[in-house]
């Protein structure tokens, strides 16, 4: 390549949602679950790692399967920050739609790396580490894992919705800033 | 002549500097690693790659214990007492992923790069992972986090590099973006280079077009040329070599984005064909114009035929029969004389 093209932006407006929204996300987690500052900011960059690389190799399936008129699109979002051609009927529709796919499924992405991240670190308040021979120790290991993935804890959930939601609005916010920015100064 | 002081002396600062501290130590490795480079290059085949690939292997076994024990590779180290940040598994990492990723053969694939990150936590981590004696065990509960911290961080600059090389496969599909202007974009940047920059591929297309534009034109009796030049016969004609000459340049993605479409105009006794090629892809402006032209002039010839080669009973009409010929210009348009920022309208004359 003569002139190299460098993604840039692409990092820095990631490095700046990670820290915005881990932050956001540390202040619910330390406020709701009760858990030290230090161990809900820990906490808080886990999820939102788990999050951002889940979306990114959804991203790189998704570019490899995609018919031609589709990733044409993509380039062209990418590229040039528009659609080419002409916007179909349901554009606003489709929009939604990806809006809140985005939202619920970081939202199950960071509630199940929660609970699989207390149960590597065996920190979870109903289960307590019991100091036994290694047979016990292992079946209670998949048993903890066991629960972390299938139960729920309602009062958990609701502050990782929460939590979610506060980033996304934060990060929506900020797209909104830079939409300004871009048309009307 | 080299004297034998001389090489006495050699002898002694090598002896002095090079010669490891004790035999167990990784000044040890690396001097093995020089030994097995050394070796290889003396032999053939089968055992040449052996000898490299030990090359390399103790090369990183040294590396890593060496950087591992020196202090000065750590941001932040003060004595004994705050430990720092080591770099070592970075360094290590480096050499690990170009070795697995065509060290030895001299031709380092992009993985290399893209896998660095991980290798590198894999190595950081592997000192909690191993027990006694090379099991593994589960690492203990107060470096758990910290583990999942840095296996986050270097997978997601994983991802970050995969995604360059993505956006590099890209372009080299679709190189008439690299033309275009990048600046509303949100995720790329482009460093402009003072060179001139090379033309979209659709001047390729048309100056490929030409010579074969030329064989079906050229020098032909007039009134064949006049009937090709209709619009239906014109539009298979173009269409034919259109298709030709992109199976003909080494085929790739954006080629089908390049429509060709043709003009007729007379122009005094002859034609003007306009060969007009528009760009329907991913574009910066929606309304800009993205088309190159070439223009051919195609007149009406009389041949004169020569004395001695006039058969005896040549009719009138046949020694003043027109036949074509054809002059195209240069391709212009977008990226060649215009300018590749449309924005930049204004600073032309």
């Amino acid at each position: 390549m003569t002139e190299p093209v460098l993604p840039i932006q692409t990092i820095l407006f990631q490095v700046l949602f990670l820290l915005v929204a881990i932050a956001l996300e540390a202040r619910v987690l330390h406020r709701r679950l009760r858990i030290t500052r230090k161990t809900s900011v820990e906490y808080a960059t886990s999820i939102n790692l788990l999050a951002a690389i889940v979306g990114w190799l959804g991203f790189f399936i998704l570019q490899n399967l995609l018919p031609q008129p589709l990733k044409d699109q993509i380039i062209s979002y990418i590229f040039f920050d528009r659609l080419l051609g002409s916007q179909p009927e349901n554009f606003h529709l489709v929009i939604a739609a990806t809006g809140s796919f985005i939202f619920f499924s970081a939202f199950l992405i960071k509630l199940k790396g929660l609970q699989l991240l207390e149960a590597v670190l065996q920190s979870s308040p109903e289960l307590q580490p019991s100091p036994t021979l290694d047979k016990r120790r292992r079946s209670a290991w998949s048993d903890r894992l066991d629960q972390a993935i299938l139960r729920t804890d309602p009062h958990q959930a609701t502050t990782v919705l929460l939590a979610n939601a506060y980033s996304h609005s934060a990060i929506l916010l900020l797209l909104f800033l830079r939409f300004l920015q871009l048309n009307i100064l | 002549m080299i004297s034998v002081k001389f090489l006495l002396n050699i002898y002694d600062w090598l002896q002095k500097n090079v010669r490891p501290p004790s035999a167990f130590s990784w000044e040890t490795l690396i001097l093995l690693s020089v030994f097995s480079y050394y070796m290889s290059v003396l032999s053939t085949d089968f055992v040449r790659n052996l000898l490299a690939n030990f090359g390399w292997i103790f090369l990183i076994f040294g590396v890593f214990w060496g950087t591992t024990a020196a202090g000065q590779l750590r941001i932040g180290y003060k004595d004994k007492q705050k430990d720092g940040f080591p770099l070592s598994p970075w360094i290590t990492g480096a050499l690990v992923s170009v070795y697995i990723f065509g060290g030895p053969t001299g031709e380092v694939r992009r993985e290399a790069l893209i896998y660095w990150p991980v290798i590198s936590a894999i190595i950081a981590a592997l000192p909690d992972f191993l027990g006694e004696r090379f099991t593994l065990k589960a690492p203990p509960l107060q470096k758990r986090q910290n583990l999942v911290v840095l296996f986050g961080t270097q997978i997601l600059l994983s991802c970050w590099l995969q995604f360059y090389f993505v956006i590099q496969n890209w372009l080299v599909q679709y190189p008439s973006l690299v033309a275009d202007d990048f600046h509303q974009s949100a995720f790329v940047v482009k460093w402009e280079s003072r060179r001139s920059p090379s033309a979209p591929r659709g001047a390729l297309i048309l100056e490929s077009m030409e010579p074969k534009l030329r064989d079906q034109l050229n020098a032909r009796p007039w009134s064949e040329v006049e009937r090709s030049l209709l619009p239906k016969e014109r539009q298979k004609l173009i269409n034919a070599i259109a298709q030709q000459t992109k199976q003909q340049i080494s085929p790739i993605q954006e080629d089908n984005l390049w429509q060709v479409t043709s003009n007729v105009s007379s122009r005094g006794s002859g034609y003007n064909l306009e060969l007009r090629t528009s760009w329907q892809g991913p574009r910066s402006e929606r309304l800009g114009d993205y088309s190159l032209t070439k223009s051919c002039q195609i007149n009406q010839v009389y041949r004169q035929a020569n004395a001695a080669t006039k058969p005896i009973n040549t009719t009138q009409a046949s020694r003043s029969a027109p036949i074509s010929q054809v002059q195209c210009k240069e391709v212009k348009g977008w990226g060649i004389d215009q300018p590749r920022n449309l924005n930049d309208r204004f600073t032309r004359s």
